[in-house]
C-alpha cells in the first residue's frame, strides 16, 4: 500500500512536471507580453501590466493584413486538400488492392526536405509571375497538406467495414452517393481532425511564406522577423504577436481535443 | 483519386527535376550567370574543408535531439499510461496539455527561446542568478550554443514522440502481457522484452519522422544563431538555405537540398526495408 501511494506520488510529480514544461515557454512569453518592455532583452516585470505591446502592433497595416493573408492562405489549403484528398483515400482504400504500397509512397512523398521544394517554386514563380500572391503560396502547402490528408483519410476509411457500402450498393447507389451521402459522414469527426491539423501545419509554415512571399501576399510568422532590429528583438511585440497568432490553433486543438489522442496514433502508426 | 494523385505528382515530379537540373549549374541570381557545370557543385561542396565540420554539427543535433525526445516521450509516455490505467485523477487531462507545444509554430518557439537565452536578462540567466549558480552563455558560447539548440528541440518535440509512443502503448493487445503476468514476469521485464519488441514499427515510424523533421526545419537556427558563433550551429539544412538565398548562389544550394535528400532517403529506405520484414 505504501509502495504504491509513494509510485502515484511520483507519476503525479512527473507527469506535472511535464505538463508544466510543456506550457511555460507560451504562457510565459503569453504573460510577458503584458508587461512593459522597454528594454530590449527577455526581462519580465509582472508588477506593471500594460496593454502598450498589443496598441504597438495593432497600429500597423501590415500586422492584420499579414494575419488575414495567413488564414486565407491555410483555410483555402486546407479546403482544397480535404477534398482531394477525400478522392484519392476512396480511390485507394476501396478500389486497389496494394494500397500499403502506394500509400508508403505518399508517406515518402511527404519526406522531401522543404528546402528542396522551395527553390524551384521560386525560379518557377519568378517566370509565371505567381511570387508574393497567396495562390501561389496555397498551391506549395498542397506539398505537405495533400500528403498528409490522403495519409490520415485512408487510414480512417480503412477502418470502416466494407458491409456498410455494400448494402447501399446494391439498393443500386453510385460511388459517389457512397462515398458523400455514406462514407464521409461516417468518418466526419476524423476528417475534421485531419482538417483542423491541416490547417495548423499551413498557419505555421515559415520556410515558403519567407521566400515564397514579401508585400501583397506578406503571411504572418516572416513578417514577425521585421521586429528583429539590429541591436536584437522587440519581444515584447514579439510575443503579443504570437499570442494573437495563437488564437486559431487553440480554438482548433479545443474543436478536437477528444480525437487528438487517436490522431497522433493514426497520423504516425498506421 | 486520380485528381489527386495527378496534383501530386505535378508539385513534386516539376520541382524535383528542376532542382536537380539547378544543382547542375552554377548560377548565381545576382550577376545572373548561368552556365552548366555537370557535377561541379557537388564536387566543390564535398572538398570545402568546411563541409565535414557542417556534416558534423548536423548530426550531432539530429542524432541529441533524437535521442533525449525518445528516452523522454518513451518515461513520459509511461508514467500517463500508468497513471490513465489506475484512473488517477487529472491525468487525460495533463495528456492533452503536454501535447501543447506541437501547435506552436516553430518560429515563435525559437523567439520564445532566444529570449531565454539572452545573456543579460534572459530568463535562463536570471533564474541561475536568483539561485546564485553562474550564468551561462547559452548561444554565443561556440562549444555550448548547439546544445542549446538541441534543448529547446527536444522542448518543443518530446510531446510528438510521447504522443505517438502512448497511442501505441495503449493498442497492444494486453493478453501477451497478461500470459507473461500469470507467469511472473515483473513490469520492466514486460516492457523490455514484449511490449517494447511489439511496438517496434511505431518505434520506426516515429524515428523516421524526426530525423526529416530534424532534417527539415531551420528555424531554431535562423532565429537564435543564424549559424554562429562561428560556424558552430551551421546545420546543413541552414547552409543549403543560406547558400540559395542569402548569398544567391542557387546552383550550390540546389546541390545542398539534394544532398539532404539523399540523406532523408537513405534513412526511409532504411526503414521501409524494416518494415516490410516486420509486417511477414
Amino acid at each position: 500500500m505504501n509502495r504504491r501511494r509513494l509510485q502515484g506520488i511520483l507519476l503525479y510529480a512527473g507527469t506535472a512536471l511535464a505538463a508544466f514544461l510543456a506550457l511555460f515557454p507560451p504562457i510565459w512569453a503569453t504573460l510577458s507580453s503584458f508587461t512593459p518592455s522597454n528594454r530590449v532583452g527577455g526581462e519580465l516585470d509582472l508588477g506593471h501590466w500594460t496593454l502598450d505591446n498589443y496598441a504597438a502592433v495593432a497600429g500597423q497595416r501590415d500586422f492584420w493584413a499579414s494575419l488575414a493573408h495567413s488564414a486565407i492562405v491555410s483555410v483555402g489549403t486546407t479546403a482544397v486538400a480535404i477534398f482531394l484528398g477525400i478522392l484519392a483515400a476512396f480511390g485507394l482504400t476501396r478500389f486497389r488492392s496494394r494500397f500499403r504500397r502506394i500509400a508508403f509512397t505518399i508517406l515518402a512523398v511527404r519526406m522531401v526536405p522543404g528546402i528542396v521544394l522551395v527553390l524551384p517554386f521560386y525560379l518557377l514563380y519568378r517566370n509565371l509571375g505567381l511570387l508574393d500572391t497567396l495562390h501561389g503560396l496555397g498551391l506549395t502547402y498542397l506539398t505537405f497538406a495533400l500528403p498528409f490528408c490522403i495519409w490520415m483519410i485512408s487510414g480512417f476509411f480503412e477502418s470502416i467495414p466494407f458491409e456498410v457500402e455494400e448494402a447501399a450498393a446494391l439498393d443500386g447507389a453510385s460511388n459517389w452517393t457512397i462515398l458523400w451521402r455514406i462514407l464521409v459522414p461516417i468518418a466526419a469527426p476524423a476528417i475534421l481532425t485531419t482538417a483542423v491539423l491541416t490547417f495548423i501545419f499551413c498557419w505555421n509554415d515559415f520556410l515558403f511564406a519567407l521566400i515564397l512571399t514579401s508585400q501583397d501576399a506578406l503571411t504572418f510568422l516572416p513578417l514577425l522577423l521585421r521586429y528583429v532590429l539590429p541591436q536584437g528583438p522587440l519581444y515584447g511585440q514579439i510575443f503579443a504577436g504570437a499570442t494573437i497568432f495563437l488564437i486559431p490553433p487553440l480554438i482548433g486543438l479545443i474543436l478536437i481535443r477528444r480525437h487528438l489522442s487517436t490522431a497522433f496514433g493514426l497520423g504516425a502508426v498506421k | 483519386m486520380a485528381p489527386a494523385l495527378i496534383v501530386l505528382a505535378a508539385i513534386f515530379v516539376y520541382p524535383l527535376v528542376d532542382a536537380f537540373i539547378t544543382s547542375l549549374m552554377r548560377w548565381n541570381l545576382i550577376s545572373n550567370v548561368k552556365r552548366w557545370t555537370g557535377f561541379g557543385n557537388y564536387v566543390a561542396i564535398f572538398s570545402d574543408p568546411a563541409f565535414p565540420g557542417v556534416v558534423r554539427v548536423t548530426f550531432i543535433y539530429s542524432a541529441l535531439s533524437l535521442f533525449f525526445e525518445f528516452s523522454l516521450g518513451l518515461a513520459l509516455a509511461l508514467m500517463v499510461r500508468a497513471g490513465l490505467r489506475r484512473a488517477l485523477l487529472g491525468f487525460p487531462l495533463m495528456r492533452v496539455l503536454i501535447l501543447a507545444p506541437l501547435l506552436v509554430a516553430p518560429l515563435l518557439w525559437a523567439f520564445y527561446f532566444r529570449s531565454f537565452y539572452s545573456p543579460q536578462f534572459g530568463l535562463f540567466n536570471q533564474v541561475l542568478e536568483g539561485l546564485g549558480l553562474p550564468t551561462v552563455l547559452w548561444v554565443n558560447d561556440k562549444n555550448l550554443a548547439i546544445f542549446s539548440l538541441v534543448l529547446a528541440d527536444v522542448w518543443q518535440w518530446t510531446p510528438f514522440m510521447f504522443a505517438i509512443l502512448l497511442a501505441g502503448l495503449m493498442a497492444l493487445p494486453t493478453d501477451v502481457v497478461e500470459a507473461a503476468r500469470m507467469d511472473g514476469a515483473g513490469g520492466w521485464r514486460i516492457l523490455f522484452a514484449i511490449e517494447l519488441p511489439m511496438l517496434r514499427p511505431v518505434l520506426l515510424v516515429t524515428l523516421l519522422i524526426r530525423t526529416i523533421d530534424s532534417l527539415r526545419y531551420l528555424d531554431l537556427v535562423l532565429v537564435i544563431t543564424q549559424g554562429g558563433p562561428g560556424r558552430s550551429t551551421e546545420i546543413l539544412n541552414f547552409l543549403a538555405y543560406r547558400t540559395s538565398f542569402q548569398e544567391f548562389q542557387l546552383g550550390r544550394g540546389a546541390a545542398l537540398a539534394f544532398i539532404v535528400l539523399a540523406l532523408v532517403m537513405l534513412a526511409a529506405a532504411a526503414l521501409l526495408r524494416v518494415m516490410w520484414k516486420a509486417s511477414r
